[in-house]
């Protein structure tokens, strides 16, 4: 028995601890910041507020559904999101950016989930801000220096990556289709330096528009080519 | 070789015939004494007394002519020798006590096999049968070895002439006795097989070659395992004579008890001895009248019952075999002749209730083997749980245990039913795989340790013991709190849980 007892404290510095029900994963990709909600109404009875990457892929595709969304509850002064996904298959939509592999492009977006959906759709639910400068990038493969993404992005390696648009940022959401580029990409230092700003209608919030390669006359990553 | 030897004597002579009475006479010699540097012994007298006993009840000597000598001197013996036998037909000396390849270390005194067969030489009878039960007494047999007499007819009248050796181990062997058996092995055995369970042949009659081989084989078999040392009974003579000497006439003394198939022990309620060993079916033994205790061992339990052996009665054991108890109860109950150790497999199903968020409810299965000793039961075990799913906020997950332990258990034997209660350690292995792939598997060492309760059954169908059982359980391990921080890196926890088992044990 006492053997046994000795044995114990090895044992249990062994292996992965084990996981709750509250459990959603092993992060790996975690940004946050400041939420910018000077101008903002958040409606009475607005349902869960979901905090979401918006991947551009998608709507290039058709689809306004979002993923890697997460519900804010932490107030609106501040928030944090975690990601513990990689985009899927259908969220990225530069195929012709990358010599292989998956490229996705999301901004972050803060919306009331009203129909309880667990996605963005804007008929049915009140987009409330988004972050205006801030881009998220998951690329599955390295992108090389002669690669057209590089242009965009840079030589990065596989995984999650947070860029900021240098120039100021006017792009509506509504009207991104039209876009036209607003400068270049660049990395950003700090993951948690996100600013989120909140727009009293959805037709007023702004998203980042950088341009996108290989596009004449040179359009923002919001154009279908 | 002695006793292929032996087996050919027989072979060549044929069935005897001997009258019973008035020719026979005995010397029965027992020394618990021991010469310096020796351990005294504890039944070398009640042996010489038992021996006696048998031939006087069922080998034809009168009790007048069958001299009990306990403790005596070398001077003693030899003067006893030379004072009777001179007309007898057949002279038996039996001794049992110290000795070494030279001579019988009797209490303060020694007889050295060379005067010893000098005297019994020239005692005058015409067959002389020697039974010694003594370290080294194949010494005594070294003289003439095994050889092949002058065919002869043995009937009443001419029994034989010569001398007949048997011993209770080689040369180079010791002998022993047991605290168990009350007396030595072999002497234990031969009076058993005197009194019947050398009759291979049921003819009523025990004759020379059948004591031996069953006195050989008993033998054998019982200090095979002892830490003394095996004893190999030796044979020789120089006999003369025709067909083979019956010793002792089973049926003509007190009642016979029949034995069927298994381990039996018979004790004398009046002496609290083992009056015989009986392993092989179908065997008679001749007991004197008076009330016995039967014990017949199976694999699992012990039947017991007493028997009041009158004269010329026969008694089937079995039929008074009235008491049952498994080894189990035999061995937490002690004493000198209860098993030491009994063994049960045992497999257990049931539920595990709910450890902790992440660890729910399951079935959970156990197998192991269970030792029981007169103090306490140890049984190691290995156990496994059904996978159990939970999900999280994203997630599907599914828990398992694979757990290796042991329970330490004493137990209380009520008049049916026995009460355990013990503690249990067990290690195990704690895992949880997210079945969709969006998350490795997770595993970690953890431990428990339980409070264990039983009610088990008396043995059914034979060998099978039912339990139910419940365990009152702490489970240290490595772990999330769902209460703290989800995803964190973890810490040990400590959570209770219960067990609730039916078992089915094995007794063998």
């Amino acid at each position: 028995m006492n053997k046994l007892l000795w044995l114990l404290p090895l044992c249990l510095s062994c292996g992965q601890p084990l996981v709750a029900s509250e459990f959603s994963g092993t992060p790996v990709f975690t940004v946050g910041g400041a939420v910018n909600s000077s101008s903002a109404r958040v409606p009475a009875n607005h349902g869960p507020l979901e905090l979401s990457v918006f991947w551009v892929g998608a709507r290039a595709q058709g689809s306004l559904q979002v993923e890697q969304s997460a519900q804010l509850d932490s107030g609106l002064g501040a928030f944090s999101m975690t990601l513990f996904d990689p985009p899927s298959v259908e969220a990225s939509g530069f195929s012709d950016l990358v010599l292989s592999g998956q490229l996705a492009l999301g901004v972050i977006v803060l919306y009331a989930d009203k129909d309880s959906s667990g996605g963005l759709e804007l008929s049915q639910d009140l987009l409330l801000g988004a972050s205006a400068r801030h881009v998220v990038v998951h690329t599955t493969e390295p992108i090389s220096a002669d690669a057209p993404a590089a242009d965009l992005v840079g030589a990065i390696e596989p995984g999650y990556h947070l860029f900021y648009l240098e120039g100021p940022a006017g792009c509506r959401f509504v009207d991104a289709a039209e876009c036209p580029s607003e400068g270049l990409l660049v990395p950003a230092p700090d993951l948690g330096a996100v600013s989120l700003s909140l727009w009293a209608t959805p037709q007023e919030v702004l998203v980042p528009a950088p341009g996108r390669p290989a596009t004449e006359p040179e359009g923002s990553i919001w154009v279908t080519p | 070789m002695k006793r292929a030897l032996f087996a050919g004597l027989v072979a060549l002579v044929s069935t005897p015939t001997l009258a019973a009475a008035g020719q026979r006479v005995g010397i029965f010699v027992g020394s618990n004494g021991a010469p310096s540097g020796l351990t005294p012994l504890q039944h070398a007298e009640h042996d010489a007394e038992r021996m006696r006993r048998v031939f006087v009840d069922l080998g034809g000597l009168q009790a007048s002519d069958a001299h009990l000598l306990q403790s005596p001197s070398a001077d003693a013996i030899i003067q006893l020798i030379e004072r009777v036998g001179g007309a007898a037909k057949m002279m038996v000396f039996y001794y049992s006590g110290h000795a070494d390849n030279r001579a019988l270390l009797l209490d303060g005194s020694q007889l050295s096999f060379a005067e010893l067969r000098r005297a019994l030489d020239a005692n005058g009878s015409q067959l002389s049968l020697h039974l010694i039960d003594a370290c080294r007494s194949g010494a005594m047999a070294r003289r003439k070895g095994a050889s092949l007499g002058r065919p002869f007819e043995l009937d009443s009248a001419h029994p034989g002439e010569g001398r007949v050796v048997i011993t209770s181990s080689a040369e180079w062997e010791d002998s022993h006795e047991s605290d168990r058996i009350g007396g030595s092995f072999f002497t234990m055995h031969m009076a058993t097989g005197l009194r019947g369970a050398a009759d291979g042949d049921h003819d009523g009659r025990v004759t020379l070659s059948e004591a031996y081989s069953y006195v050989y084989g008993r033998t054998v078999e019982t200090t095979l395992g002892s830490r003394g040392g095996v004893q190999h009974p030796t044979f020789a003579h120089d006999w003369s004579g025709r067909g083979d000497l019956v010793l002792t006439w089973p049926p003509s003394s007190g009642g016979t008890i029949s034995f069927s198939k298994g381990d039996y022990v018979v004790v004398s309620s009046h002496t609290g001895r083992i009056a015989a060993e009986v392993t092989t079916p179908g065997t008679q033994l001749s007991l004197p009248s008076g009330e016995y205790r039967i014990r017949k061992r199976t694999r699992s339990e012990v039947l017991s019952g007493r028997v009041q052996v009158a004269q010329g009665q026969n008694y089937e054991a079995d039929r008074h075999l009235v008491e049952r108890e498994a080894h189990a109860r035999l061995v937490r109950k002690g004493g000198a002749k209860s098993p030491r150790i009994a063994h049960t497999a045992r497999v257990m199903g049931g539920i595990r209730g709910r450890v902790a968020d992440g660890v729910g409810t399951a079935a959970l299965f156990r197998a192991g083997y269970e030792a029981t000793l007169p103090w306490f039961s140890a049984m190691p075990f290995v156990s496994v749980t059904t996978p159990t799913a939970f999900d999280t906020p994203r997630l599907r997950y599914r828990s398992q245990e694979l757990g290796l332990g042991v329970l330490i258990s004493r137990a209380v034997d009520l008049p049916w039913l026995t009460l355990k209660g013990g503690l249990m350690a067990e290690a195990m292995r704690l895992s949880q795989v997210e079945v969709q792939n969006r998350e490795a598997a997770r595993s970690t060492w953890g431990g428990a340790f339980a409070l264990h309760a039983a009610l088990q059954s008396p043995p059914f169908l034979g060998d099978f013991v039912a339990s139910v059982v419940a365990e009152a359980a702490i489970y240290v391990y490595r772990g999330t709190d769902a209460d703290r921080e989800p995803a964190g890196p973890g810490e040990v926890l400590t959570r209770p849980s219960y067990r609730a088992l039916l078992a089915l044990g094995y007794e063998f």
